[in-house]
């Protein structure tokens, strides 16, 4: 039965990415996005990395049908701490819960989690490089030296900072938290692009014609910053997933016993020795996540910004 | 600007190889040269220590460092008699007179006791520690305990006096044994409130058997033997607590000959330390008692609680529970189970104490005589409320989880259903001074006063803010027979009350009583342990020894083999 | 020069001023101060001269004024978990974080550089995806799970270098120097392997980009058709060229350094900043928490000007200025 499930989930990802692939690969007429897609498809880590990606939500979004044990229900006492079997195929934690399951669910989160931190900290980091950038003069000099502020304190540092002083913190707080410390890069790259634009002919028309501020903003400046934000963005998930994992590795992140793929490494560490699986296989699929983001975001920035060539 | 050919990559390749090897060999030769002299005793422990004056501390690390740097005036014997000075062997003091009304003890200081600096312990001392300890500014631990001492006086300079308000059964060692004394010479000139953050808790001057040489602060802790200390030598020359946060790194660092001393074992670290034959794992008493603990208020300490309020059904619960089953399941056959808030080292034990069946069909029918009855989801409903509840469980124990799913399971077959919260440690104890919890997988280590249980289960300690009664047990009759028992001269009257009082809470089940939680720890076979005290494991460390047969992993083996 | 150091340092000054300004903000919309957390017991009058020393028992603004003078003078707080000022813990375990630091550092850049280097000359070739699949993975790995896995396979399989603690405590008191700093080398190894490997694909892939973009220039070109040999290009012309921006990043990668070896201290029980924060949170001990927000900054500061005086000093353009 969790057979077939499996076969037929793998099956879904199969048909999904035939159909990237085909939306990448067009016949004679191609509009800006399936050039784009075009350029993404020439690198093959990309593609890789889009598909494991992929596999990744599909996989995550199904796990409800697709694990085996119950994530957070313990087994008897003769599987606490046991190693890998065709049962149970990534072992048990110390408590005896299945971390095959608990991975499945905890990649769940983390992936949630991240995206939805990634969403909070792209809007404000590119709302805050546009203000910065578009009305300059001493409001950009003071919001650029906050920036170099919030840019000096090493991030976990912070994050440590104040998720110790809210601690225990909810799931919706942690989202907040996760992305109210990573968009200061965002905002940075924003503001470059809004500052290179602005001397640019178009807005200096637009603004000759008589065009208000927020026209501009919308018409010139938005289209022509998506670029470089969509590619942080991709980065900046990959980043965010590993402070998740990070937070919760310490106890301050997600709290037991639901499973994030950081505190199923932390249920591991105190056995690194005597019960590794417990570490090993969260820590997969979280440097399989991160470096997929990681190669996607490359390849996206190669397929949208044709002048960047080879980086 | 220097560039890098690959011909000189590869040189330096060999040569970060070589490096390696060079390093690695280093390893070994260090360990096996320098095990031989001085003897010397590595115990691995997972936090640091916070200061080293004992009247400061509040680590276990700190205690045992502060039981070897600093005296008492008297020890109680290993029996761990408390009543009177029956089981009280000299210290400090070589030897002590009571007045004729038992409201005062003078002791007579060794004279040639000594702090490490060669200057003498003497009656100011004394005076000293004791007036420190009683301070609100230092918050000591001790000063409930001496709550009866009024003051201390010195006959003469090495004759303190010490002068209680009251006499009690319990009154020699709540003062005598307990204080350790301090150097009024190093120590007096510093306010009350100033003395946390003086250099000297880091690096003391005391008149223990060993001397304080070095801590590294979250490294580790050296002490030196004090070949000039007035009861004699300690055998073993040198110890050292070493920091280790990781427990698995802490093993591996004893099966590496890193350190030769690991205390609280898990099983785990049982399982590896039996196949590494230079090792051995030692068993000793404890005073830990294992137990779940009920709520009794309502949830934030409003009111009720809705179940654990009736006692009967605390009963019924309790009867639902094999608890010899579980704990024969999780440890072992020989693992005591607890009987009640005492345990079976304590002079007031009693072995034949009557304790709650374990009968799910009457916990079943109590249930319903409450009338909580069975709904479809085979859950007991009693009006609104259904039978169900959250059981805090801390720490990364695997047999306290696994313990708690039994329990989950015991529940349910009697129609109670219980969630297990994983919690860390910290976490638990806000959750419980806070009452802000259903019922909490407990575990205290006990003093070796009966007495004690008064901090535990009286009303005063619950009504108290703060304080340790967190599950707010409330029993006027216990409270009574306790106070008697505590006041009362008489050895035999006072065994006879506390075991009534064990009646009386044990019949209201303000907790399910588990197991006395086994000791374990790993040493390498050539040290030997003196008498570890339940209590306190490490009181005799000074008689420890380590003989300087056996340093070497493979020879040991041979030996082993041999027997 | 001067002026440009002069520059450097107020910009920095007003850096740490933020920084501060923004713990101070974090502890007040806190729920509670920094003494009121604690699951052991200290007496009233304890905290209350604490709190009075620093100046919590007065109105916002003096808090403020107060707290930005006591942190000027060094006073951070006082640990309630070590039962010491904090300023005595920095001075303890800030220098081991240094070493660790710098240490690594010095690796980072020399592996990276040649990983960028030997990425360039074999660009599309095997050897260029290849070492860049590898050091992208590494980047990829959350710090604490590769110091884990580093542990694992030290631990058990290949048993050479300690996995905890700074020094060899039984010997250690009974090293002569030599043995001593071999000892030391050893217990270092470790965390700073970890801390290598996550890193130093930045570096290169940095590097890599520089010496791409100095490869493009007409001088190189130049040297080439003048018949210049491969190498001697990279040497005399590429890489010197491309060292240059390479010295920016050392200030830049401080930051994310610093957020690896709080973890891989932790791992390795090696007992510097990142090890006393990670602690900290388990003791509920927000002076140390929040004194390490403002001794991490002081320190990637500090570094940035550095960073920013070598370049400076390498540069003869930014030089004369």
């Amino acid at each position: 039965m969790l057979v077939l499930r499996w076969l037929s989930a793998a099956a879904l990802i199969v048909v999904l990415s035939v159909l990237l692939w085909r939306y990448a690969h067009p016949g004679a007429s191609a509009s800006r996005g399936r050039r784009a897609a075009a350029r993404y498809a020439e690198h093959p880590s990309a593609v890789i990395a889009l598909f494991a990606l992929l596999a990744m939500y599909v996989l995550s979004a199904l796990a409800p049908w697709l694990a085996t044990h119950d994530p957070i229900a313990l087994l008897p006492q003769a599987f606490v701490n046991h190693p890998p079997t065709r049962e149970l195929l990534f072992g048990t934690d110390f408590v005896g819960r299945d971390v095959f399951s608990r991975v499945l669910y905890g990649t769940r989160l983390s992936l949630s989690i991240a995206l939805l931190a990634t969403i909070v900290s792209i809007v404000l980091g590119t709302t805050y490089g546009l203000i910065a950038g578009f009305v300059g003069g001493a409001l950009d000099t003071a919001m650029i030296r906050l920036l170099d502020a919030f840019l000096a304190i090493p991030r976990i540092v912070l994050l440590i900072a104040i998720s110790a002083l809210w601690a225990p913190l909810s799931v919706t707080s942690l989202v907040l938290i996760l992305g109210l410390t990573a968009w200061f890069g965002t905002s940075r790259l924003v503001r470059a692009e809004v500052l290179s634009l602005k001397g640019r002919d178009m807005v200096a028309a637009a603004r000759a014609l008589g065009a208000s501020d927020l026209a501009i903003v919308r018409r010139h400046v938005l289209p022509n910053v998506l670029t470089p934000v969509i590619v942080s963005a991709t980065l900046g998930v990959a980043g965010v997933i590993i402070n998740e994992a990070t937070l919760s590795f310490l106890g301050i992140g997600i709290s037991d016993p639901a499973p994030s793929l950081g505190n199923i490494i932390r249920d591991g560490s105190p056995f690194i020795a005597t019960a590794w699986w417990v570490a090993l296989f969260p820590g997969l699929a979280l440097v399989i996540t991160a470096m997929a983001y990681n190669l996607a975001g490359d390849g996206l920035r190669d397929a949208l910004d044709p002048r960047q060539v080879d980086r | 600007m220097p560039y890098f050919p690959d011909n000189d990559m590869r040189i330096s390749r060999r040569l970060i190889a070589l490096c390696a090897l060079a390093l690695g060999a280093c390893s070994h030769d260090g360990t096996a040269s320098g095990a031989k002299h001085p003897t010397t005793l590595v115990f691995t422990q997972p936090t640091d220590v916070d200061n080293l004056v004992p009247a400061l501390s509040t680590s276990e690390v700190g205690a045992q460092v502060d039981a070897m740097l600093f005296e008492k005036l008297a020890e109680i014997n290993d029996s761990m008699n408390v009543i009177g000075d029956a089981g009280a062997r000299p210290s400090l003091a070589d030897s002590w007179t009571w007045a004729p009304d038992s409201l005062s003890i003078a002791f007579h200081l060794d004279p040639k006791a000594h702090w490490s600096d060669g200057v003498p312990v003497r009656a100011p001392d004394v005076i000293y520690s004791f007036r420190v300890n009683k301070s609100k500014i230092v918050g000591s631990s001790l000063i409930p305990l001496l709550a009866d001492v009024d003051s201390v006086t010195a006959r003469d300079s090495v004759t303190p006096v010490i002068w209680f308000r009251a006499r009690s059964l319990e009154q020699f060692f709540n003062a005598a044994t307990q204080v350790r004394v301090l150097p009024a010479h190093l120590m007096a000139s510093t306010a009350d409130s100033a003395l946390q953050s003086t250099p000297y808790g880091r690096s003391p001057v005391g008149s223990g058997p060993y001397k304080f040489v070095r801590w590294v602060s979250g490294s580790s802790i050296e002490l030196v033997a004090d070949s000039t200390f007035h009861r004699g030598r300690p055998k073993i020359d040198r110890l050292i607590w070493s920091i280790s946060t990781n427990p698995d790194a802490a093993l591996l660092r004893l099966l590496s000959g890193e350190a030769n001393y690991l205390d609280k074992l898990r099983k785990q670290d049982v399982d590896q330390i039996v196949k590494h034959p230079e090792l051995k794992v030692v068993s000793y008493p404890s005073m830990l008692a294992f137990y779940v603990l009920f709520n009794e208020r309502g949830r934030k300490g409003k009111g009720q609680n809705p179940i654990f309020g009736d006692r009967e059904v605390r009963r019924a619960l309790s009867m639902a529970v094999d608890r010899r089953g579980a704990v024969t399941t999780v440890y072992d056959a020989k693992t005591p189970v607890l009987l009640g808030p005492y345990t079976s080292n304590l002079a007031t034990f009693d072995p034949n104490m009557i304790q709650l069946p374990y009968s799910p069909d009457s916990a079943a029918k109590l249930l319903a005589s409450r009338g909580w009855v069975l709904g479809k989801d085979s859950v007991r409903r009693k009006g609104d409320s259904s039978l169900e509840f959250s059981m805090l469980v801390p720490g990364s124990s695997s047999q306290r989880q696994q313990m708690a799913v039994m329990l989950q399971d015991m529940f349910k077959r009697v129609g109670a259903r219980m969630t297990i919260e994983h919690v860390d440690f910290p976490t638990q104890q806000a959750r419980k001074t806070a009452h802000d919890y259903d019922a909490a997988f407990d575990g205290m280590s006990l003093d070796p006063t009966p007495s004690g249980i008064r901090q535990e289960w009286s009303s005063a300690a619950a009504k108290a803010e703060g304080q340790s009664n967190t599950g707010h047990y409330m029993n006027p009759a216990f409270d009574a027979v306790v106070d008697s028992a505590v006041a009362t001269m008489d050895p035999k009257a006072a065994i006879a009350m506390y075991r009534r009082s064990y009646a009386i809470i044990a019949n209201d089940a303000p907790a399910i009583w588990l197991y006395e939680a086994a000791a374990l720890a790993g040493m390498s076979v050539n040290v030997h342990p003196a008498a570890m005290r339940g209590d306190m494991w490490w009181v005799n460390l000074a008689q420890w020894t380590i003989s300087d047969d056996a340093p070497k992993s493979g020879s040991v083996a041979v030996a082993a083999s041999a027997h | 020069m001067r002026r440009l150091l002069a520059r450097r340092l107020l910009q920095g000054l007003a850096v740490v001023w933020i920084v501060g300004t923004l713990t101070f903000t974090l502890l007040h919309l806190a729920p509670g101060d920094a003494f009121s957390y604690h699951d052991r017991h200290i007496p009233a009058e304890v905290i209350a001269r604490w709190r009075h020393i620093y100046c919590l028992d007065r109105p916002l603004v003096a808090q403020y004024g107060c707290y930005l003078r006591s942190m000027a003078s060094g006073n951070l707080g006082y640990s309630i978990s070590q039962q010491r000022p904090v300023l005595d813990i920095l001075i303890d375990y800030v220098p081991r974080t240094l070493e660790l630091m710098l240490v690594s550092l010095f690796f980072i850049f020399v592996i990276g550089i040649r990983l960028g280097v030997l990425e360039a000359r074999h660009r599309g070739r095997p050897a260029d995806w290849g070492s860049r699949a590898i050091a992208l993975f590494f980047y990829s790995m959350p710090d604490f799970w590769l110091a884990l896995m580093l542990m694992l396979v030290f631990a058990y399989w290949i048993p050479v270098f300690p996995i905890s603690g700074i020094e060899d405590v039984i010997n250690g008191p009974s090293f002569n120097g030599w043995q001593r700093i071999v000892d030391h080398i050893r217990h270092l190894v470790l965390p700073v392997v970890s801390l290598v490997l996550l890193t130093c694909a930045a570096v290169a892939r940095f590097q890599r980009a520089a010496m791409l973009d100095v490869m493009r220039m007409e001088f190189v070109v130049t040297a080439r058709a003048k018949g210049a040999s491969e190498d001697s290009i990279s040497t005399h012309h590429v890489l010197r060229n491309a060292l240059l921006p390479i010295i920016t990043l050392a200030g830049l990668t401080l930051p994310s350094l610093l957020s690896g070896a709080v973890l891989v201290e932790l791992v390795f029980s090696w007992p510097g900043m990142g090890y006393i924060t990670a602690t900290a949170i388990g003791n509920r001990d927000y002076a140390i928490v929040m004194a390490s927000v403002l001794a991490t900054s002081v320190l990637v500061v500090v570094g940035n000007i550095a960073a920013d005086l070598l370049y400076a000093l390498a540069d003869p353009r930014v030089r004369a200025t």
